[in-house]
Protein backbone atom coordinates (compact mmCIF):
# COMPACT_ATOMS: atom_id res chain seq x y z
CA UNK A 1 0.00 0.00 0.00
CA UNK A 2 2.78 2.28 0.52
CA UNK A 3 4.38 1.92 -2.57
CA UNK A 4 1.33 2.97 -4.13
CA UNK A 5 0.46 5.85 -2.32
CA UNK A 6 4.43 6.63 -3.10
CA UNK A 7 3.33 6.15 -6.85
CA UNK A 8 0.46 8.34 -6.60
CA UNK A 9 2.54 10.92 -4.88
CA UNK A 10 4.66 10.74 -7.86
CA UNK A 11 1.85 11.55 -10.12
CA UNK A 12 2.30 15.01 -12.00
CA UNK A 13 -0.78 16.91 -11.79
CA UNK A 14 -1.25 16.29 -15.27
CA UNK A 15 -1.63 12.36 -15.04
CA UNK A 16 -3.91 13.22 -11.91
CA UNK A 17 -6.59 14.87 -14.13
CA UNK A 18 -6.47 12.47 -16.51
CA UNK A 19 -7.26 9.86 -14.37
CA UNK A 20 -9.92 11.69 -12.47
CA UNK A 21 -11.54 12.91 -15.77
CA UNK A 22 -11.20 9.01 -16.97
CA UNK A 23 -12.43 10.28 -20.61
CA UNK A 24 -8.68 11.18 -21.88
CA UNK A 25 -7.74 12.50 -25.44
CA UNK A 26 -3.85 12.60 -26.35
CA UNK A 27 -2.41 13.89 -29.43
CA UNK A 28 1.36 13.53 -29.17
CA UNK A 29 4.49 11.68 -29.71
CA UNK A 30 4.11 7.95 -29.22
CA UNK A 31 7.19 7.97 -26.78
CA UNK A 32 5.76 11.17 -24.95
CA UNK A 33 2.54 9.17 -24.78
CA UNK A 34 4.00 6.28 -23.10
CA UNK A 35 6.09 8.49 -20.82
CA UNK A 36 2.34 10.21 -19.52
CA UNK A 37 0.92 6.62 -19.31
CA UNK A 38 3.19 4.50 -17.67
CA UNK A 39 3.33 5.73 -14.44
CA UNK A 40 -0.41 5.82 -14.23
CA UNK A 41 -0.66 2.26 -15.24
CA UNK A 42 2.53 1.06 -12.87
CA UNK A 43 0.61 3.13 -9.93
CA UNK A 44 -2.75 1.07 -10.96
CA UNK A 45 -0.54 -2.51 -11.03
CA UNK A 46 0.45 -1.09 -6.98
CA UNK A 47 -2.98 -0.13 -6.48
CA UNK A 48 -4.43 -3.95 -8.12
CA UNK A 49 -2.09 -5.34 -6.16
CA UNK A 50 -3.11 -3.74 -2.39
CA UNK A 51 -6.72 -3.45 -2.03
CA UNK A 52 -8.73 -4.94 0.63
CA UNK A 53 -7.02 -7.92 1.06
CA UNK A 54 -4.15 -5.72 1.97
CA UNK A 55 -6.11 -3.50 4.29
CA UNK A 56 -7.23 -6.78 6.36
CA UNK A 57 -3.71 -8.28 6.68
CA UNK A 58 -2.24 -4.46 7.96
CA UNK A 59 -5.36 -4.19 10.48
CA UNK A 60 -4.43 -7.28 11.21
CA UNK A 61 -0.80 -6.76 11.86
CA UNK A 62 -1.27 -3.45 13.73
CA UNK A 63 -3.61 -4.91 16.42
CA UNK A 64 -1.14 -8.09 16.60
CA UNK A 65 2.07 -5.48 17.16
CA UNK A 66 -0.50 -3.06 19.37
CA UNK A 67 -1.40 -6.22 21.31
CA UNK A 68 2.01 -7.81 21.20
CA UNK A 69 4.29 -4.72 22.05
CA UNK A 70 1.74 -3.77 25.03
CA UNK A 71 2.13 -7.71 26.58
CA UNK A 72 6.05 -7.60 25.95
CA UNK A 73 6.30 -4.10 27.72
CA UNK A 74 4.14 -5.57 31.08
CA UNK A 75 6.54 -8.91 30.99
CA UNK A 76 9.50 -6.91 30.88
CA UNK A 77 8.99 -4.75 33.74
CA UNK A 78 9.44 -2.20 32.05
CA UNK A 79 7.82 1.40 32.94
CA UNK A 80 3.99 1.94 32.50
CA UNK A 81 4.71 4.94 30.86
CA UNK A 82 6.44 2.69 28.20
CA UNK A 83 2.86 1.38 27.25
CA UNK A 84 1.47 4.54 26.50
CA UNK A 85 4.89 5.34 24.23
CA UNK A 86 4.13 2.28 22.24
CA UNK A 87 0.51 3.03 22.10
CA UNK A 88 0.79 6.46 20.87
CA UNK A 89 2.87 5.12 18.26
CA UNK A 90 1.51 2.26 17.43
CA UNK A 91 -1.92 4.85 17.06
CA UNK A 92 0.14 7.36 14.67
CA UNK A 93 1.35 4.09 12.28
CA UNK A 94 -2.22 2.70 12.05
CA UNK A 95 -4.32 6.49 11.42
CA UNK A 96 -1.08 6.75 8.73
CA UNK A 97 -2.12 3.37 6.75
CA UNK A 98 -5.95 4.53 6.97
CA UNK A 99 -5.56 7.56 5.63
CA UNK A 100 -3.34 5.71 2.62
CA UNK A 101 -6.05 3.65 2.55
CA UNK A 102 -9.13 6.12 2.09
CA UNK A 103 -7.12 8.52 -0.09
CA UNK A 104 -6.13 5.39 -3.09
CA UNK A 105 -9.07 3.29 -2.41
CA UNK A 106 -11.01 5.63 -4.75
CA UNK A 107 -8.53 5.68 -7.37
CA UNK A 108 -10.00 2.89 -9.85
CA UNK A 109 -7.98 3.37 -13.19
CA UNK A 110 -9.53 0.51 -15.80
CA UNK A 111 -7.31 -2.72 -16.36
CA UNK A 112 -7.40 -1.99 -20.00
CA UNK A 113 -4.63 0.71 -19.55
CA UNK A 114 -1.82 -1.87 -17.95
CA UNK A 115 -2.60 -4.82 -19.59
CA UNK A 116 -3.83 -3.75 -23.06
CA UNK A 117 -3.04 -0.07 -24.37
CA UNK A 118 0.56 0.06 -22.41
CA UNK A 119 1.76 -3.69 -24.41
CA UNK A 120 0.01 -2.60 -28.01
CA UNK A 121 1.95 0.67 -27.85
CA UNK A 122 5.27 -0.77 -26.78
CA UNK A 123 4.93 -3.89 -29.65
CA UNK A 124 4.28 -0.50 -32.13
CA UNK A 125 6.24 1.93 -30.68
CA UNK A 126 8.91 1.08 -33.34
CA UNK A 127 6.76 1.46 -36.20
CA UNK A 128 4.98 4.68 -35.36
CA UNK A 129 6.69 7.94 -36.61
CA UNK A 130 8.20 9.57 -33.45
CA UNK A 131 7.72 13.12 -34.72
CA UNK A 132 3.77 13.22 -35.81
CA UNK A 133 1.64 12.87 -32.65
CA UNK A 134 -0.65 9.97 -32.24
CA UNK A 135 -3.65 10.38 -31.64
CA UNK A 136 -5.11 8.34 -28.54
CA UNK A 137 -8.30 8.23 -27.29
CA UNK A 138 -9.09 6.23 -24.48
CA UNK A 139 -11.82 5.05 -21.30
CA UNK A 140 -10.07 5.00 -18.30
CA UNK A 141 -13.10 4.12 -15.84
CA UNK A 142 -13.93 1.23 -14.72
CA UNK A 143 -15.12 -1.29 -17.76
CA UNK A 144 -18.59 -1.47 -15.59
CA UNK A 145 -18.83 2.21 -14.30
CA UNK A 146 -22.58 3.27 -14.36
CA UNK A 147 -21.79 5.58 -17.20
CA UNK A 148 -21.09 2.54 -19.33
CA UNK A 149 -24.45 1.26 -18.85
CA UNK A 150 -26.16 0.44 -21.72
CA UNK A 151 -28.99 -1.52 -20.76
CA UNK A 152 -31.10 -3.97 -18.17
CA UNK A 153 -32.62 -7.07 -18.66
CA UNK A 154 -34.65 -9.39 -16.87
CA UNK A 155 -34.95 -12.64 -19.08
CA UNK A 156 -36.73 -14.67 -16.21
CA UNK A 157 -37.49 -14.22 -12.70
CA UNK A 158 -34.66 -13.90 -9.99
CA UNK A 159 -32.36 -13.58 -13.03
CA UNK A 160 -30.66 -9.99 -14.07
CA UNK A 161 -28.52 -9.19 -16.97
CA UNK A 162 -26.70 -5.85 -16.95
CA UNK A 163 -25.38 -4.79 -20.31
CA UNK A 164 -21.91 -2.12 -20.38
CA UNK A 165 -20.28 -0.40 -23.64
CA UNK A 166 -16.64 0.10 -23.10
CA UNK A 167 -15.09 1.68 -25.96
CA UNK A 168 -11.67 1.76 -24.32
CA UNK A 169 -9.62 3.04 -27.15
CA UNK A 170 -9.23 4.85 -30.33
CA UNK A 171 -5.78 5.26 -31.98
CA UNK A 172 -4.83 7.24 -35.29
CA UNK A 173 -1.26 7.33 -35.70
CA UNK A 174 1.13 7.58 -38.66
CA UNK A 175 3.40 5.02 -39.23
CA UNK A 176 7.13 5.40 -40.48
CA UNK A 177 6.72 4.37 -44.00
CA UNK A 178 4.16 7.17 -44.28
CA UNK A 179 1.03 4.75 -43.49
CA UNK A 180 -2.21 5.59 -41.47
CA UNK A 181 -3.01 2.85 -39.25
CA UNK A 182 -6.27 3.63 -37.26
CA UNK A 183 -7.75 0.88 -34.63
CA UNK A 184 -10.54 0.85 -32.08
CA UNK A 185 -11.68 -1.46 -29.52
CA UNK A 186 -15.34 -1.50 -28.07
CA UNK A 187 -16.25 -4.14 -25.37
CA UNK A 188 -20.03 -4.96 -24.61
CA UNK A 189 -20.02 -6.58 -21.14
CA UNK A 190 -22.67 -8.92 -19.84
CA UNK A 191 -23.12 -9.36 -16.34
CA UNK A 192 -25.72 -11.39 -15.04
CA UNK A 193 -26.73 -12.03 -11.23
CA UNK A 194 -28.69 -15.38 -10.73
CA UNK A 195 -30.91 -15.46 -7.49
CA UNK A 196 -31.19 -19.05 -6.42
CA UNK A 197 -32.57 -20.94 -3.16
CA UNK A 198 -30.19 -23.86 -2.10
CA UNK A 199 -31.03 -26.83 -0.04
CA UNK A 200 -30.42 -25.63 3.09
CA UNK A 201 -32.67 -22.86 2.73
CA UNK A 202 -30.22 -20.14 2.01
CA UNK A 203 -30.71 -17.92 -0.94
CA UNK A 204 -27.80 -17.35 -2.73
CA UNK A 205 -26.87 -14.63 -5.86
CA UNK A 206 -24.40 -15.63 -8.19
CA UNK A 207 -22.59 -13.62 -10.81
CA UNK A 208 -21.24 -14.47 -13.76
CA UNK A 209 -19.56 -11.66 -16.43
CA UNK A 210 -18.76 -12.21 -19.81
CA UNK A 211 -17.71 -9.94 -22.90
CA UNK A 212 -17.85 -9.09 -26.80
CA UNK A 213 -14.74 -7.70 -27.59
CA UNK A 214 -14.95 -5.32 -30.88
CA UNK A 215 -11.99 -4.77 -32.84
CA UNK A 216 -12.09 -2.38 -35.86
CA UNK A 217 -8.43 -1.89 -37.80
CA UNK A 218 -8.29 0.60 -40.82
CA UNK A 219 -5.04 0.93 -42.75
CA UNK A 220 -4.34 3.30 -45.68
CA UNK A 221 -1.08 2.65 -47.86
CA UNK A 222 0.91 4.60 -50.77
CA UNK A 223 0.24 2.84 -54.29
CA UNK A 224 3.50 4.00 -54.77
CA UNK A 225 4.65 1.55 -52.30
CA UNK A 226 2.39 -1.47 -51.64
CA UNK A 227 0.33 -3.33 -53.75
CA UNK A 228 -2.55 -4.48 -51.90
CA UNK A 229 -4.60 -7.44 -52.06
CA UNK A 230 -8.82 -5.98 -52.50
CA UNK A 231 -9.56 -2.82 -50.47
CA UNK A 232 -10.82 0.68 -51.13
CA UNK A 233 -8.34 1.83 -54.07
CA UNK A 234 -7.90 5.72 -54.42
CA UNK A 235 -5.52 8.06 -57.00
CA UNK A 236 -2.43 7.62 -54.55
CA UNK A 237 -3.31 5.75 -51.61
CA UNK A 238 -5.60 2.51 -51.13
CA UNK A 239 -7.49 2.15 -47.70
CA UNK A 240 -8.21 -1.64 -46.25
CA UNK A 241 -10.02 -2.31 -43.20
CA UNK A 242 -10.25 -5.62 -40.99
CA UNK A 243 -12.55 -6.27 -37.79
CA UNK A 244 -13.42 -8.76 -35.69
CA UNK A 245 -15.28 -10.17 -32.73
CA UNK A 246 -14.26 -11.86 -30.05
CA UNK A 247 -15.95 -13.87 -27.53
CA UNK A 248 -14.66 -13.84 -23.56
CA UNK A 249 -15.51 -15.98 -20.55
CA UNK A 250 -14.94 -12.99 -18.16
CA UNK A 251 -14.76 -9.27 -18.16
CA UNK A 252 -11.24 -9.80 -17.78
CA UNK A 253 -8.93 -6.83 -19.77
CA UNK A 254 -8.36 -7.99 -23.53
CA UNK A 255 -5.08 -9.62 -24.24
CA UNK A 256 -3.37 -6.96 -26.41
CA UNK A 257 -2.95 -10.39 -28.80
CA UNK A 258 -6.33 -10.08 -29.83
CA UNK A 259 -5.93 -6.51 -31.60
CA UNK A 260 -2.18 -6.92 -32.37
CA UNK A 261 -3.40 -9.96 -34.60
CA UNK A 262 -6.36 -8.04 -36.32
CA UNK A 263 -4.20 -5.36 -37.37
CA UNK A 264 -1.44 -7.98 -38.73
CA UNK A 265 -4.10 -9.60 -40.69
CA UNK A 266 -4.57 -5.87 -42.35
CA UNK A 267 -0.89 -5.93 -42.92
CA UNK A 268 -0.76 -9.26 -44.52
CA UNK A 269 -2.66 -7.87 -47.17
CA UNK A 270 -0.27 -5.69 -48.51
CA UNK A 271 2.57 -6.49 -50.18
CA UNK A 272 5.94 -4.20 -50.79
CA UNK A 273 6.12 -3.06 -54.71
CA UNK A 274 8.07 -4.51 -57.09
CA UNK B 1 32.07 3.96 -35.02
CA UNK B 2 29.61 0.83 -35.67
CA UNK B 3 25.81 0.63 -35.72
CA UNK B 4 23.53 -1.11 -33.92
CA UNK B 5 22.87 -3.91 -35.50
CA UNK B 6 19.36 -4.51 -34.17
CA UNK B 7 16.35 -4.11 -35.92
CA UNK B 8 13.50 -2.51 -34.68
CA UNK B 9 9.43 -2.75 -35.37
CA UNK B 10 7.04 -4.94 -35.74
CA UNK B 11 4.71 -4.51 -38.06
CA UNK B 12 7.79 -3.37 -40.12
CA UNK B 13 11.94 -3.91 -39.91
CA UNK B 14 14.28 -1.02 -40.06
CA UNK B 15 17.37 -0.69 -38.95
CA UNK B 16 17.80 1.08 -35.20
CA UNK B 17 20.75 3.43 -36.39
CA UNK B 18 21.77 4.37 -33.19
CA UNK B 19 25.83 4.49 -32.84
CA UNK B 20 26.71 1.02 -30.76
CA UNK B 21 27.57 1.30 -26.88
CA UNK B 22 28.64 -2.05 -26.78
CA UNK B 23 28.30 -6.06 -28.01
CA UNK B 24 25.85 -9.01 -26.89
CA UNK B 25 27.75 -11.19 -25.12
CA UNK B 26 25.60 -13.77 -26.75
CA UNK B 27 25.51 -13.13 -30.34
CA UNK B 28 28.94 -10.94 -30.33
CA UNK B 29 26.34 -8.24 -32.57
CA UNK B 30 27.08 -4.61 -31.95
CA UNK B 31 24.15 -2.82 -29.85
CA UNK B 32 22.72 0.38 -28.53
CA UNK B 33 21.68 0.63 -24.91
CA UNK B 34 18.23 0.86 -26.07
CA UNK B 35 18.54 -2.47 -27.68
CA UNK B 36 20.63 -4.62 -24.43
CA UNK B 37 18.57 -5.53 -22.10
CA UNK B 38 18.54 -3.99 -18.09
CA UNK B 39 17.56 -6.95 -16.64
CA UNK B 40 20.64 -8.62 -18.06
CA UNK B 41 22.52 -5.93 -16.89
CA UNK B 42 23.01 -4.31 -20.76
CA UNK B 43 25.32 -7.67 -20.81
CA UNK B 44 22.35 -9.34 -23.49
CA UNK B 45 20.49 -7.83 -26.77
CA UNK B 46 17.33 -7.95 -26.50
CA UNK B 47 16.77 -10.26 -29.45
CA UNK B 48 19.23 -12.67 -28.15
CA UNK B 49 17.05 -12.59 -24.65
CA UNK B 50 13.86 -12.69 -26.61
CA UNK B 51 15.18 -16.02 -28.18
CA UNK B 52 16.33 -17.56 -25.10
CA UNK B 53 14.52 -20.90 -24.02
CA UNK B 54 12.45 -20.69 -21.05
CA UNK B 55 12.57 -16.60 -20.96
CA UNK B 56 9.40 -15.26 -19.33
CA UNK B 57 9.24 -12.58 -21.68
CA UNK B 58 5.09 -12.02 -20.57
CA UNK B 59 6.15 -11.32 -16.93
CA UNK B 60 8.57 -8.38 -17.60
CA UNK B 61 7.17 -5.28 -18.99
CA UNK B 62 8.20 -2.52 -21.60
CA UNK B 63 10.51 -2.80 -24.05
CA UNK B 64 12.10 -6.64 -23.29
CA UNK B 65 8.07 -7.66 -23.18
CA UNK B 66 7.79 -6.19 -26.60
CA UNK B 67 10.37 -7.72 -28.05
CA UNK B 68 9.56 -11.52 -26.42
CA UNK B 69 6.43 -10.85 -27.74
CA UNK B 70 7.49 -9.85 -31.10
CA UNK B 71 9.67 -12.91 -31.30
CA UNK B 72 6.92 -15.53 -29.99
CA UNK B 73 4.30 -13.84 -32.39
CA UNK B 74 6.35 -14.19 -35.66
CA UNK B 75 6.97 -17.70 -34.81
CA UNK B 76 3.55 -18.92 -33.73
CA UNK B 77 1.37 -16.80 -35.55
CA UNK B 78 4.10 -17.20 -38.81
CA UNK B 79 3.53 -12.98 -39.63
CA UNK B 80 6.18 -12.07 -41.99
CA UNK B 81 7.08 -8.23 -41.57
CA UNK B 82 7.75 -5.66 -44.22
CA UNK B 83 11.33 -5.11 -44.56
CA UNK B 84 12.32 -1.33 -44.40
CA UNK B 85 16.22 -2.38 -43.70
CA UNK B 86 18.95 -1.39 -46.65
CA UNK B 87 20.89 -3.85 -45.03
CA UNK B 88 19.88 -7.42 -44.27
CA UNK B 89 21.66 -9.45 -41.59
CA UNK B 90 21.39 -13.05 -41.42
CA UNK B 91 20.75 -13.05 -37.22
CA UNK B 92 16.83 -12.58 -38.49
CA UNK B 93 16.93 -15.29 -40.81
CA UNK B 94 14.19 -17.08 -39.03
CA UNK B 95 11.77 -14.26 -39.56
CA UNK B 96 9.84 -13.87 -43.18
CA UNK B 97 10.81 -10.89 -43.87
CA UNK B 98 8.85 -9.40 -46.83
CA UNK B 99 11.38 -7.48 -49.19
CA UNK B 100 11.36 -4.36 -51.39
CA UNK B 101 12.57 -5.32 -54.51
CA UNK B 102 15.07 -2.43 -54.44
CA UNK B 103 15.23 -1.37 -51.12
CA UNK B 104 16.98 1.72 -51.73
CA UNK B 105 14.74 2.99 -54.39
CA UNK B 106 12.05 2.76 -51.88
CA UNK B 107 13.90 4.47 -48.97
CA UNK B 108 14.75 7.58 -51.18
CA UNK B 109 10.87 7.16 -52.60
CA UNK B 110 10.27 7.83 -48.50
CA UNK B 111 12.28 10.34 -48.48
CA UNK B 112 10.85 12.56 -51.60
CA UNK B 113 7.37 12.08 -50.42
CA UNK B 114 8.24 13.20 -46.66
CA UNK B 115 6.88 16.97 -45.85
CA UNK B 116 9.70 19.15 -45.63
CA UNK B 117 10.08 20.11 -42.33
CA UNK B 118 12.13 23.35 -40.08
CA UNK B 119 15.81 21.48 -40.70
CA UNK B 120 15.39 21.00 -44.63
CA UNK B 121 16.95 23.71 -46.29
Amino acid sequence: MLKAWRAWKALTEEQRQLIAQGQVTLSRPIDDTIALLKPIADMDKLLGTGGCATLGCTTFAAVFLGIAGNSAIIAAGLPSWLTYVWLALWAVVFLFTLVMYLKTRNIDVSDNLRNSVMPMLYVLRDDIDPQRPVELTLDLRAPMAKEKLLRTEKPRDRLTETFYNDAWISADATLVDGSRLRWSVVDTIRHRSVTKKGRSGKWKTKTKDSKKCSVDVELTVRNKSYEVEGGEAGEKKTSLSASKTVKLPSANAVDPQVVLEVITDVFRRVQPAK
Amino acid sequence: MNECAAQRGFLMFRNCGNPATGECGSCGRPMCSEHLAASTGFTTCLDCLARKPGNEWNKTDGREWAYGFRHHFYTAAAFAPIGLALAADQYYDDYDVRSFDSRRRHAADLDEEREPSFGDS
